[in-house]
């Protein structure tokens, strides 16, 4: 390979290498360009790892969080069952009447799960009119 | 082969600007690339009229795939719907079950703590009516709450049963139009029709096939707002018991205040 110094006004020659212009030697651009091929390199591999990492963690997430509150129902319950005993009659109404809520609750959850379910079936059948797309045919 | 110094701090730039763009091009996932490619031909229409009978095979086959593995999870929901339903119901039982005990003891400690107040006949036979009040008003509210999420379910099962053989003979009616188009367009094309014209009776088709199943869909969520009303109506039912639990509560309550003297707060 010859190195052509036109439009570099004064080559010089050190320690036997030839030097431009600019005192960038052969050798000095060869590194510049290795230096960035590194890079580019690092930066795909730091990218292909985030994006791995970005799907996992999609599926991991939630298996990161059930053990911690399997059931947070029955962790509710089970604290709602330290009881506090009123000290006063008056007190009493109010402690009893909290009952109520277990009571209260009980047809939103029928209807929360009701509706869950009647969507879902909305949803697959919803999902059956996007099997194709007739404008990309 | 020459480099010069003005050609290698041209090269030097080239790498510094197309390095990094082909290192984030390939890492754009495949599927990215495959919408834009597809995308493009979308806007060559011309093209695609020519080439939609040659293309036509794979396309049909892409089309098959997809609606038969849709089919197939429609067909897991319709199959798992009772089951899942019931299911559900038995986990909710069971949870309301485990809570109504947790209230019992919850009141059982209560009146064990008004017994230790009492110091007369009067106090005790007052604490004595109280838990009988009280209990027998739990017992009434809980049976009203069992009988009306016994009846909201009964309702949820007849407006689903109702709508049930509407929307999976809209899927089937679906199904089949689509296989029926695929036919007719595959045939069209062996015949040496106008690619054209297969294609624009094709897509006609399948737009006409989507609006019917849109539609019919519309029976699914009937049924959505059936069930939100049908729960109105029952929480009308619970909200009175609820009440009349609470001022029966609040009535016992007052009669033991008087006779431990203890005044009332308005």
């Amino acid at each position: 390979m010859v190195v052509d110094y036109e439009g570099c006004t004064a080559p010089l020659i050190a320690d036997g290498f030839l030097v431009t212009k600019n005192n960038m030697t052969h050798k000095q651009i060869i590194g510049a360009v290795i230096t960035v091929l590194v890079f580019v390199t690092l930066a795909f591999f730091s990218r292909q790892l985030f994006s791995r990492n970005e799907l996992t963690g999609q599926a991991e997430r939630p298996s990161q969080v059930m053990p911690q509150n399997p059931d947070p129902d029955r962790s509710q319950s089970t604290a709602a069952s330290v009881v506090t005993v009123p000290d006063t009659i008056g007190e009493v109404a109010g402690k009893i009447e909290d009952d109520a809520l277990t009571d209260s609750t009980a047809l939103d959850n029928e209807e929360e799960s009701s509706l869950d379910q009647v969507n879902q079936g909305s949803d697959s059948v919803n999902n059956l009119g996007t099997s194709y797309d007739e404008n990309n045919l | 082969m020459k480099i010069t110094c003005k050609r290698g701090a041209s090269l030097f730039g080239f790498f510094l600007l197309v390095l990094p763009m082909m290192a984030l091009a390939t890492a754009v996932p495949v599927e990215n690339r495959q919408v834009v490619t597809e995308a493009k031909k979308a806007g060559m229409p011309a093209t695609q009229q020519e080439t939609f009978c040659s293309r036509f095979n794979d396309r049909a086959k892409v089309i098959a795939t997809t609606l038969a593995e849709r089919k197939g999870q429609f067909d897991r929901y319709k199959n798992n719907q009772t089951s899942t339903r019931e299911e559900g119901r038995s986990n909710r039982d069971a949870l309301l079950e485990d809570q109504r005990s947790e209230d019992d003891q919850k009141r059982s400690e209560i009146y064990t703590t008004l017994g230790t107040k009492v110091t007369t006949e009067a106090e005790k036979s007052a604490v004595a009516d109280f838990e009988s009040t009280v209990e027998k008003a739990v017992g009434v509210r809980q049976a009203v709450v069992d009988d009306t999420v016994a009846a909201f379910r009964r309702s949820v099962d007849t407006a689903v049963a109702g709508r049930k053989n509407e929307t999976e003979s809209a899927v089937e009616k679906f199904q089949s139009a689509v296989k029926e188009a695929t036919a007719k367009a595959q045939s069209s094309c062996n015949a040496g029709t106008d690619p054209a014209l297969v294609r624009s009776t094709f897509r006609s088709s399948l737009e006409a096939n989507r609006f019917v199943l849109k539609t019919d869909r519309g029976a699914a969520e009937k049924v959505g707002m059936q069930v939100k009303s049908l729960a109105e109506t029952r929480r009308v039912t619970i909200k009175k018991a609820l009440d009349d639990f609470r001022t029966t509560v609040k009535v016992a309550q007052e009669k033991l205040k008087k006779v431990f003297g203890e005044v009332s707060t308005p």
